[in-house]
């Protein structure tokens, strides 16, 4: 028997560059970068300024006003970017999704505002915790309130692998689809932490930029954290045909392991052998792959390690792919960066158009690829990669081609 | 003068990372590294924070920070750093 095939039939976004995949697919087209001077509801002293933070809008307009009060900001990105998703996939009206729909979202930290201002409240302020804390600080809040929203009734839980949450909910979606246990699934990530504590927590760990995150180029110092989300409708080809939806693209292979050594430090053959997976469960060999959105994070560390596993999986043919880092656009949404990243990967097949990688100043011996620097180029894209590379020692890779 | 003032900012490292990571201080040589003081990335991570918070700077991993393999390059990158950041 044939395995079902799973496509993606919509697509939504809410990221620094604003509300919808567009606004994000712009930006990362035009090299315009969200990143601005960090705003706090409690400025507390941060050394490093710069972040990449979802610029404001009233919930309100996008949120029913029964759940808004149980909806933490990385709750309300998800719902945001949902309806988009489904509206796009032509399903806005399709309530109830039914039981053989899978609701699977990663985040890595979750509901980070609320905790913040639930334990400022409580310990400085010693004011009672709201009644519904406990439901609005849940990891899993996004998938139930995705399930509440559009009366989902499949499985649904929330994939938390720091940086690789996204990839790996979307990847386990896929694979859902493919084996029969659901017909469609909305996956994606969603994160909101940047409280001025988690920002200094970042800091310590020193991988932030002081100025700016330039992937792959010599003179880089570090990254800088984004929030957002981007959530997927997955469905098998013969369910998109069948309702006349025009799928986006097929999500093709998804790959995952575990360093098992360091707990932030990356490694190469992990790293290596995630892509190398997703690869074989595609059914592809590495020359079929022509661009490859990076996790590319702008620090020493990832950018020369996601470099040498490049070469070590692609071989001869790495260097003749575009490979690009997003990451100073959007930031480093943590949870939701494979989510976003893979929204701007499928943005960048359907346009044929591989994205920059901007701030990028000179060759690092380190990352001889092609890191299409500054400005984006038109290429013919059969089929894309993107990668996840998570503080746990968490690797996680998709792999997307063209339908038709 | 100048050059005195250079190496007290490197001592006063070398003791606060050697009291942060509680380290032997008869094996702390100049050309000790982190594996021969048999200290994890996160120690190293630790020890800098401190250092961070008595200077009032943010130090990035940066290149010659994270090019550093022994105790003497990696008190110079952070030296540098805290140097750099003084008005």
């Amino acid at each position: 028997v044939e395995p079902r095939r799973v496509v993606i039939s919509g697509m939504g976004a809410v990221s620094a560059s604003g509300l919808g995949v567009d606004a994000l697919w712009d930006a990362a087209r035009l090299g315009r970068s969200g990143v601005g001077t960090a705003t706090f509801a409690r400025p507390a002293g941060n050394r490093v300024t710069l972040a990449a933070q979802v610029p404001h809008f009233d919930p309100s307009n996008y949120i029913p006003a029964s759940l808004l009060p149980i909806c933490d900001p990385f709750a309300q990105f998800a719902v945001i970017a949902a309806e988009e998703a489904l509206a796009q996939a032509g399903l806005s009206d399709a309530r109830p999704l039914g039981d053989r729909t899978a609701v699977i979202i990663g985040t890595g930290i979750g509901c980070g505002s609320t905790l913040d201002e639930t334990h400022y409240d409580f310990y400085v302020r010693a004011r009672r915790a709201d009644a519904l804390t406990v439901p609005r600080v849940m990891p899993n809040a996004a998938s139930s309130l995705l399930c509440i929203c559009h009366g989902c009734g499949g499985p649904s839980f929330t994939v938390s692998s720091a940086c690789a949450s996204a990839t790996q909910a979307i990847g386990l979606g896929m694979w859902f689809i493919r084996k029969n246990v659901v017909d469609r699934a909305l996956v994606g990530g969603s994160e909101a932490s940047i409280t001025p504590c988690s920002f200094r927590a970042w800091e310590a760990l020193r991988v932030l930029t002081p100025n700016y995150c330039r992937p792959f180029s010599k003179r880089r110092n570090g990254m800088v954290l984004g929030e957002g989300a981007a959530i997927f409708v997955l469905e098998t080809a013969e369910t998109a045909e069948a309702r006349g939806a025009q799928p986006l693209a097929e999500i093709a292979g998804y790959g995952t392991t575990s360093d098992g050594k360091d707990i932030v430090r990356a490694d190469v053959s992990g790293a290596a052998e995630a892509m190398r997976l997703a690869l074989a469960d595609a059914s592809m060999t590495p020359d079929a792959i022509d661009y490859i959105n990076a996790h590319g994070t702008g620090t020493i560390l990832n950018d020369s390690v996601e470099c040498q596993a490049l070469h070590q999986v692609f071989a001869d043919h790495a260097p003749s792919i575009s490979i690009s880092s997003t990451k100073p656009i959007h930031g480093h949404a943590l949870g939701a960066a494979g989510a976003i990243e893979l929204a701007i990967t499928v943005k960048a097949m359907c346009e044929q158009i591989a994205p920059p990688t901007i701030n990028w100043l000179e060759p690092d011996p380190n990352c001889d690829l092609d890191v299409v620097p500054n400005s984006a180029r038109a290429l013919p894209i059969r089929a894309a990669m993107s990668n996840s590379f998570a503080f746990g020692g968490v690797n996680a890779t998709l792999v997307v081609k063209r339908t038709n | 003068l100048e050059r005195e003032k250079n190496d007290t900012l490197e001592q006063e490292i070398i003791d606060l990372f050697v009291q942060q990571a509680k380290l032997d201080p008869s094996r702390v040589t100049p050309d000790a590294t982190f594996e021969s003081l048999d200290l994890e990335s996160i120690d190293v991570v630790e020890a800098t924070m401190v250092l961070e918070e008595k200077y009032g700077v943010y130090i990035p991993m940066d290149e010659t920070l994270s090019a550093a393999r022994n105790l003497e390059q990696f008190v110079h990158a952070i030296a540098s750093h805290i140097r750099s950041a003084r008005p």
